[in-house]
């Protein structure tokens, strides 16, 4: 039982002009009330005055690497909930290739069965292939009944267009989209993206067709199929002109770009001088490509935000830029990074808000509402004039591979509350210690 | 002019003063290479390791004997690429070479960068001898010598690169440093070997190869890599060689003063034919002489009292 007083609500949809007090009651938003009424009935609710703060629906994110089972040194369910719940996220999809890969239902349900004890809501999505091999479909069926909410290759993109028509038609029939890696791995042998940086780094480029070619392939293999397609963080101008190609045929697609895809260029990775947290794939375009990106967010060609949280511990990033595994970490940093947009008046935050929160829900098919009365208690506060530097001290992720590590962002996330529970509070843990001070 | 870093690792790092003054330097070490007595007590007591983690004959020879002659002593550390993406991580090698105290560490290294971590991870100096496509600013330094040597200067001069430019360090090297002392390069590839936006880094491409050198003062041919044939990057030897190679016809459209160069190991008959290797306007030999003149410079720059002259 807790009164949030003193918000500013952003809503993606139903707007709410003033400063209100948000009454939580068993996990459920029982109130919203101008905070200049003093209401009798929440007297022995616990208060928190949060004047200055934003509140709006916690976040979703549906492209996470949680790494466990299998890889526990890089991050596992625990580490990475607590990195979502630091982000403002309080329901992650976490990505098929684990050790062993989520393609049998023990799986699901080993982390379903986790992810419960972390207090916010961990959906796996399983494979599409057996052991990410491209060679033969998992049971869709079990996966789905057992608890897995869409179906992906990620990492990889499959070869065999005669097996990814198969899944497409075998996902219709259990009505659950399936999430495209997008890349031709014929054509992607490059460590960066190739063009005039590539070429003064002195690294082996990859071409942007590489994406390109392969998100027509899969859109395509989907509109014959009729069945629902996700292509997961696009990089390029081309993916953008190629899927509001298809949108505009009203094709079933939708698709996610990542907060650096946003932010970053392949300019940073050439004058970071070889540093392998600016590594990852696809990797980072151009500064054209970045724009485009931006402006097909706000317009909504680019249906949602999607981190791509993909921890990798130090020693293995630490290596030749060529050797490192690709990847970076992004739930702590999502809302901060995406919220420079804002300043920049590149989207609305309400825009962004609805893009990181309702609409990726509705992609994967989780229920998620806004903050109304009636409406489970899913709630990001966000201190919107906060500015300070992104340290490595206060990762919560298990990895530390961030690119953004000692840059200064405008705007954080400051407490989580999932399913009616303060999950992350670094607002009044902070108050208290300079209280004890 | 002070020298002041502690790494040679890239001609992108440098200046355009900085390049003049490596030059400078490297003129009177080459004076020591014609002694009867070719050793100097300079880098007495200082410990000079190579690192290899490619293969390497001539770039590998040249630091040894430029080390030796400047009284320094030499280890040598090889290793195959496979050893080392299976068992210890090229940090923790580093760390290794660090523990022995050496000085200098000169490696190569077929990963593109990987000159430059290793630079922020020693405190001793970090010298490049070739890291994957990237650079190999040595080689570059020591062309750059020779066509000082010959030209009189670098400045307006007409510079043709030809050859496998995309896989080729030698080549972004020499592109960097060229265009930085004011020279007007333009290179030549089959256009699956030539990098992306390449107009970008201040040279120009070649059209007409047979045609264009008639107006160079110096033209630098590059070694293709046999095995890339494999690879689908080119179909055949014998195709290369007729429309990518430099023939003995083309000779008679050299300018009398225009020099060849080729940084070596060479294909004869591929990228170059035996009689333009051996013409009188090859300069292939006098390269190699006068890398060790230059890394005698680098290296004494780098510990010797050099930074500070």
């Amino acid at each position: 039982m807790i009164v949030l007083k003193n918000l500013k609500i952003v809503n993606p949809v139903k707007d709410f002009n003033g400063i209100f007090n948000i009454a939580i009651k068993d996990g459920i938003i029982i109130d919203i009330y101008e905070s200049e009424l003093e209401k009798k009935e929440y007297r022995d609710f616990q208060h928190f005055d949060l004047k200055g703060k934003v509140a709006t629906p916690s976040f979703v994110d549906i492209h996470v690497h949680l790494r466990d089972p299998g890889y526990e040194y890089k991050e596992d369910i625990f580490s990475g909930a607590e990195a979502a719940k630091k982000g403002g996220f309080t329901d992650i999809c976490c990505m098929a290739n684990t050790n062993p890969v989520i393609d049998n239902e023990e799986v699901v349900k080993y982390i379903l069965k986790k992810g419960k004890e972390t207090k916010i809501n961990i959906y796996p999505v399983a494979a599409i292939t057996k052991g990410l091999k491209g060679e033969s479909l998992t049971e869709f069926g079990n996966l789905i009944e057992a608890g897995a909410i869409a179906l992906s290759d990620d990492g990889v993109d499959i070869r065999n267009a005669f097996l990814l028509k198969t899944a497409f038609e075998y996902a219709k029939f259990f009505n659950v989209p399936i999430l495209c890696h997008c890349e031709n791995l014929n054509l992607a042998t490059g460590f960066m993206r190739d063009g005039k940086y590539s070429t003064l780094a002195g690294i082996m480029g990859n071409p942007s067709i590489s994406e390109e070619i392969n998100v027509f392939r899969n859109i395509k293999i989907a509109e014959y199929t009729g069945s629902k397609v996700h292509i997961c963080h696009i990089s390029s101008k081309g993916s953008v002109e190629i899927i509001r190609f298809f949108k505009n045929k009203d094709v079933n697609v939708t698709c996610e770009v990542t907060p650096h895809h946003l932010s970053l260029t392949d300019k940073d990775v050439y004058e970071s001088d070889y540093d392998t947290n600016f590594k990852m794939n696809p990797p980072l375009g151009t500064e054209e490509d970045k724009e485009i990106l931006i402006e097909s967010l706000s317009e909504g060609i680019i249906d949602c935000v999607a981190t791509d949280h993909a921890p990798h511990a130090e020693h293995e990033k630490l290596v030749e830029f060529e050797y490192a595994p690709n990847g970076i970490i992004g739930l702590e940093t999502a809302f901060p990074v995406c919220y420079q947009l804002v300043l920049n008046n590149k989207i609305t935050l309400k825009d962004l808000i609805y893009r990181m929160t309702i609409k990726p829900a509705k992609i994967v098919g989780i229920e998620k509402g806004e903050i109304e009365v009636g409406a489970k208690a899913n709630i990001t506060i966000i201190d919107i004039e906060l500015e300070k530097v992104y340290t490595k001290d206060e990762i919560k992720s298990k990895s530390k591979n961030s690119p953004f590590i000692g840059r200064k962002f405008k705007g954080w996330p400051i407490m989580t509350i999932s399913n009616g529970e303060i999950v992350y509070d670094w607002w009044y843990k902070r108050l208290e210690e300079e209280l004890s001070k | 002019m002070k020298f002041n870093r502690k790494d040679l690792v890239s001609i992108r790092d440098l200046t355009k003063e900085e390049i003049e003054f490596i030059l400078e330097q490297a003129q009177s070490f080459k004076e020591i290479n014609e002694r009867v007595i070719k050793k100097v007590p300079t880098l007495r007591g200082k410990t000079v390791v190579t690192c290899f983690y490619e293969p390497s004959t001539r770039t590998r020879l040249s630091f040894e004997v430029a080390a030796k002659r400047l009284s320094a002593d030499t280890l040598n550390f090889s290793a195959s690429t496979s050893s080392v993406k299976k068992g210890e991580t090229f940090l923790d090698t580093l760390k290794n070479i660090e523990a022995l105290k050496s000085d200098v560490v000169i490696i190569r290294h077929p990963a593109s960068g990987a000159t430059k971590f290793a630079s922020k991870i020693l405190k001793a100096s970090v010298v490049n001898a070739g890291d994957g496509i990237n650079e190999h600013p040595t080689q570059a330094l020591l062309d750059a010598f020779t066509i000082l040597e010959k030209k009189g200067r670098i400045k307006g001069l007409n510079i043709i690169i030809a050859g496998d430019i995309l896989h080729s360090r030698v080549a972004r090297s020499n592109i960097f440093l060229l265009t930085k002392l004011g020279a007007n390069v333009k290179v030549y590839a089959p256009p699956m070997m030539m990098p992306r936006d390449i107009e970008k880094t201040g040279v120009k491409i070649v059209k007409d190869f047979r045609d264009e050198i008639k107006e160079a003062d110096v033209v630098m041919m590059l070694r293709v890599q046999l095995e890339r044939q494999n690879k689908a990057l080119f179909p055949s030897i014998r195709e290369y060689a007729k429309f990518f190679g430099f023939k003995k016809e083309y000779l008679e459209n050299l300018k009398n003063d225009a020099i060849i160069m080729h940084p070596g190991p060479m294909n004869r008959g591929v990228e170059i034919s035996s009689e333009v290797a051996d013409s009188d306007k090859s300069v292939i030999l006098e390269q190699v002489e006068n890398g060790i003149a230059v890394r005698m410079a680098i290296l004494y720059l780098l510990i010797g009292s050099g930074g500070e002259s």
